[in-house]
């Protein structure tokens, strides 16, 4: 079918609005929403949840979702997780408007998730063990930060003026045999309790209501009581670092949970001659990407056009940026890759012959 | 009153070395890496990927003039070998655009788990660097492929540079550091911070205390060691580890390394310097890379 997407027409499959739209390269932010279970909103909580041995007590009801996927179809907002794409519909995904409410939804989950690494200048090629800035462990980000999801819709939203301060609160840390749980990164999107229902078909997880918000935990007191099937599900679909795995296992439950799309955080161009000239003979990093925008090759080099050029035809995209320290960036951003991919860029593995004569 | 320090602490020895029993006429490949780094400096040259000769020098104000220097005096310790005898160059390290008579420049995440296993053994699986100015942990294969690699570059604690400083403020040759450190009868709590700025007020306030420099070069190596496990735990420490970069020739270091992690480092073959392991790792590949040409031409 056919639809209209910020005043470009393009022909899309059928699918929830935010998969279709983000499959074709116009990214929504979206974090409540995961394409393997249903929209948060469709889901009913219970009248208590238990953090290791403490019981939330709250009321039964429903969740309203991050409201960051907020769209206009024909001019009214709509939160493109909770519908299908239609044929004719024009779509909006980014204006004043859109841009607002998305920066004030933001501001309410980062005032309750630690974020202090998301705004600082040094947060890459740092292990956030110690900080430069002084701020104490607990308001710091987990070591999941490089792939982690909030971190890069934060970026790519950008992290409103007025967010409130994180405020440690000392929430239960749960040792289970097979799960630790870090109730202090929790920002409630109730991700997992769908993917425990929906996936495994265990109602492990769940959330009440407590003064207006939404607290998620578990169903019992411990995961045996609270019938949990230990699929990893929710390990796998936790857009922060929450649950973690104690020794990684896999299943095929597991295994059925897809990888979101994260946003581009920076500009990326097509690799051509006449856009390299574009780009400054200074020092710095370029990323070669892709036909689906999957980064191949990360360098650092004293004079980027010089070096751009001799890549012509070697991937799709590129995008850089100018560093003086550009060896050290190199390390940076491929650490960022290992981490994220548990394995080096396609074509920086170019070496892997080298290691034939040994 | 012009006071004018008469020793500096800090300075570790260069070193230059060639083996004498080889001869590099009689090599089919010789191959040379560089490693430029933030505080050293090494050039290695290779014998169809054998070490044959290294200098270990201290990296200057000029990357260009540094590298320039070490492959200098490897040659001059050599005697007879010309630059234009080495097959192929790989340079490495923070400052590795920097060698013009290189060949090709790798990163040095990549080199130093290649130089580590031939430091190590094939049995290395997770490396830690100790650099001048940085900190890694690399997990490789048996082949010293790089698989998992966690860094901090944006804080100098725990970094080679960070122990120079130390060693300055306590007038203790670094070279003695770790051994001197491990002579109390008793470990002192770690100093609360491994952050140079922070760290030299804090020794500073010991000294004024009445520490020992013994206890306090504890207190310090404490506090590096505390802060290097955290980082490899972060990364996963998975049997053989081994220690790479200059300061793994720091016994006081190393030694409280193993007892927090419970673990025992592994012993350089043939007493090899492990400072040696990006030059080595760039070398091995310069090896690859040169067949690999030739084998096209063919």
């Amino acid at each position: 079918m056919r639809i209209v997407v910020d005043g470009k027409e393009i022909e899309v499959e059928k699918g929830r609005l935010v998969d279709v739209l983000v499959n074709s390269g116009f990214y929504v932010p979206n974090l409540c929403h995961h394409p393997n279970v249903s929209p948060a909103s469709k889901v009913k909580g219970r009248d208590a949840v238990f953090r290791g041995k403490e019981k939330i007590n709250g009321t039964v009801g429903d969740y309203d979702g991050c409201g960051l996927c907020y769209v206009k179809i024909n001019g009214n907002l709509v939160k493109a997780c909770e519908v299908d794409v239609e044929e004719g519909m024009n779509i909006i995904t980014k204006d004043d408007e859109i841009e607002r409410i998305r920066k004030e939804n933001l501001a309410k989950i980062l005032a309750n998730h630690p974020h202090v690494c998301i705004t600082c200048p040094y947060r890459e090629g740092c292990d956030r063990i110690s900080c430069t800035f002084g701020y104490p462990t607990e308001e710091r980000c987990c070591d999941l930060f490089p792939k982690c999801e909030l971190r890069f819709i934060a970026e790519f939203i950008g992290v409103p003026e007025n967010t409130p301060k994180y405020v440690f609160k000392d929430l239960p840390v749960v040792e289970e045999k097979l799960y630790r749980w870090d109730w202090n990164y929790c920002i409630n999107c109730t991700r997992c309790v769908r993917g425990c229902s929906e996936v495994r078909g265990a109602e492990a997880l769940s959330f009440t209501v407590v003064n207006g918000g939404i607290v998620v935990g578990r169903t019992a007191e411990d995961e045996i009581k609270s019938g949990c099937k230990f699929c990893g599900v929710c390990v796998e679909i936790c857009p922060t670092g929450v649950v973690r795995d104690k020794k990684k296992h896999t299943n095929k439950w597991r295994e059925s949970i897809v990888e979101k799309v994260l946003p581009q955080l920076k500009k990326v161009f097509e690799l051509n001659e006449e856009n390299i000239k574009n780009v400054p003979e200074s020092p710095g990093v370029f990323r070669l990407y892709d036909e689906n925008m999957e980064i191949v090759y990360i360098k650092g080099a004293p004079n980027l056009r010089e070096a751009l050029s001799e890549e012509v035809g070697r991937a799709k995209f590129f995008d850089f940026e100018e560093h003086e320290m550009f060896t050290m960036r190199e390390s940076e951003l491929i650490q960022e890759f290992l981490q994220k991919h548990g394995r080096m860029p396609r074509l920086n593995d170019e070496l892997d012959d080298l290691f034939d004569d040994l | 009153m012009v006071s004018v320090q008469e020793s500096e602490y800090w300075r570790w020895p260069e070193q230059i070395w060639v083996d004498e029993s080889k001869d590099w006429k009689n090599a089919e490949v010789i191959s040379c890496g560089i490693d430029l780094g933030s505080v050293s400096t090494q050039a290695v040259i290779m014998l169809d990927g054998e070490l044959y000769a290294y200098a270990n020098m201290r990296t200057g104000t000029g990357s260009v003039a540094s590298a320039e220097k070490a492959i200098n005096a490897v040659l001059e310790k050599i005697g007879d070998m010309k630059r234009e005898n080495i097959h192929y160059t790989v340079a490495t390290g923070y400052g590795r655009v920097s060698v013009p008579f290189a060949n090709k420049s790798i990163t040095e995440i990549a080199c130093h788990g290649r130089g580590a296993v031939y430091i190590y053994g094939d049995s290395v699986r997770t490396v830690l660097d100790m650099g001048g100015q940085d900190l890694k942990a690399i997990k490789v294969d048996s082949r010293g492929k790089v698989v998992n690699f966690l860094m901090n570059d944006k804080c100098a604690a725990g970094t080679g540079r960070g122990i120079e400083v130390v060693c300055d403020l306590l007038a203790v040759p670094i070279t003695q550091a770790g051994e001197l450190s491990l002579k109390v009868d008793e470990e002192p709590e770690p100093v609360s911070t491994t952050c140079v700025v922070f760290a030299k007020s804090e020794i500073l306030g010991l000294i004024r205390k009445g520490w020992s420099k013994e206890k306090i070069l504890a207190a310090f190596f404490n506090a590096v060691a505390s802060r290097v496990v955290e980082l490899l735990e972060r990364v996963g420490v998975e049997p053989d580890f081994a220690i790479t970069g200059g300061i793994s020739k720091n016994i006081g270091v190393v030694k409280r390394i193993e007892d927090k992690l419970g673990l025992k480092a592994l012993k350089p073959k043939n007493g090899l310097d492990p400072q040696l392991a990006g030059a080595i790792g760039a070398a091995l590949f310069a090896r690859a890379l040169y067949l690999k040409e030739q084998k096209k031409k063919k």
